[in-house]
């Protein structure tokens, strides 16, 4: 059973996580926002039902799911107005390595994007990674090395044509 | 199909720094990667690229949906509800307390010794006191009537209307316990005049009065139709009410 106290605790110290590693996935601010708010009221409606001392992995299993269905509800819709194709154009020799990875981050599948997010910003273990996404510790690092991969080759090709 | 990291395929090389850079190579291992390191230039690049593919933290402002996520804070409520229903309960108990009671009016004996008691206003008030009937033993008329005393004229009561002084009527007994007690009478002649008498009622009963709503609807039916009776009757007499003319120059 969460109090009140615990609950603001959890609101204070996990927000900026919870929201980071949602942005990195969406890139939308207002979609993030409202997911966030999900999360955050679906842990006060089952405080009864969570563990204290479990409640990050709890929200961010959470946030994962919510974000998969985001995901697949914008998949279903069709955009009217057609996407702007823009040319990669790089006119300096130096490239921001995070803009690439930014880019490269929304090429993952979203099990392989939430698996590299809660390794490289949250810092959670394998076994923790497989709690909160439902996966065995095997499957979290195979799908943590093809993603790294994935990054690196991406990052190396792009090296090689500046 | 889940893979095999242990697969001694083409990935060896990307298994290996992929390991490394993750930290999960012991101490051997780890010394073995960095000579290796040391001595190819290439394998010194892999690893860097390796080491970029790690994503970094930005920053973001979230305060204000932090602002918005929280809940009020309890400043004190205890956990369990049987606490805090006994705790409710408790506050509403010693706050009845401090509720006014309606007040009652009071019941002032007249003491002719020490005139009225408190308030400011004489409130004639029946004091009546009874302990069994006298009816077998009236007054007897030898008896030399004491001084009078200095009460007020108090209002005959209506149940004394066919009883004789001193005497308490078949109603009163019904009100027991009940002591009447006739400090003074005046002798009897022809002229019955009734006496001074002064009751002194045991049971504490306000005679203030009280009408009931349904009394005061009688009241005022009462009066609106003497008012209705006493306009026809003026209408009869020839006394017609005043009408305002009608001005047939405004038709």
């Amino acid at each position: 059973m969460i109090s009140t106290q615990e609950y603001n605790q959890a609101v204070k110290e996990y927000t900026k996580s919870i929201f980071r590693f949602l942005y990195k996935s969406l890139k939308d601010r207002e979609a993030v926002n409202d997911l966030v708010q999900d999360c955050y009221l679906k842990l006060w409606q089952n405080r009864d039902k969570v563990n204290p001392l479990r409640i990050k992995p709890w929200l961010f299993s959470v946030a994962h799911r919510a974000m998969l269905d985001y995901l697949e509800l914008c998949a279903r819709k069709v955009k009217l107005e057609p996407d702007v194709q823009t040319r990669h154009v790089f006119q300096d020799t130096r490239f921001d390595t995070q803009a690439v990875l930014e880019k490269v981050l929304g090429e993952l599948p979203p099990v392989q994007k939430s698996v590299i997010l809660l390794r490289d910003l949250e810092g959670y273990e394998y076994r923790e990674i497989g709690e909160i996404l439902a996966l065995s510790e095997s499957q979290v690092k195979v799908y943590l090395f093809r993603a790294r991969r994935k990054v690196k080759e991406y990052i190396k090709e792009l090296a090689h044509v500046i | 199909m889940k893979p095999n990291l242990d697969d001694s395929s083409e990935n060896d090389l990307d298994l290996l720094l992929f390991r490394y850079v993750e930290g999960e190579l012991d101490t051997a291992q780890v010394r073995q990667v960095e000579r290796r390191m040391a001595a190819d230039a290439a394998l010194r690049d892999e690893v860097a690229l390796w080491k970029q593919a790690f994503v970094q933290e930005d920053f973001c402002d979230t305060s204000q949906l932090e602002k918005n996520l929280l809940v009020g804070e309890e400043v004190f409520w205890p956990r369990h509800r049987l606490g805090t229903f006994l705790l409710v309960m408790l506050l509403a108990a010693s706050l009845f307390r401090f509720l006014p009671t309606t007040k009652k009016a009071p019941i002032r004996t007249l003491d002719s010794a020490s005139g009225l008691r408190g308030g400011t206003q004489p409130v004639p008030t029946w004091t009546y006191k009874a302990s069994k009937p006298e009816t077998q033993n009236p007054v007897p008329a030898s008896r030399k009537p004491p001084q009078q005393s200095k009460t007020l004229a108090l209002p005959k009561p209506r149940f004394f209307e066919s009883g004789k002084p001193g005497e308490l009527p078949a109603e009163s007994v019904a009100f027991a316990p009940l002591e009447m007690k006739t400090i003074g009478f005046q002798s009897f002649g022809d002229s019955v005049e009734w006496p001074e008498v002064k009751y002194e009622l045991k049971h504490k009963v306000a005679l203030t009065k009280k009408m009931s709503r349904q009394q005061r609807r009688q009241t005022m039916r009462l009066k609106e139709n003497a008012l209705q009776q006493r306009k026809a009757n003026e209408f009869l007499k020839g006394n017609t009410p005043y009408t305002v003319p009608l001005n047939t120059d405004n038709f």
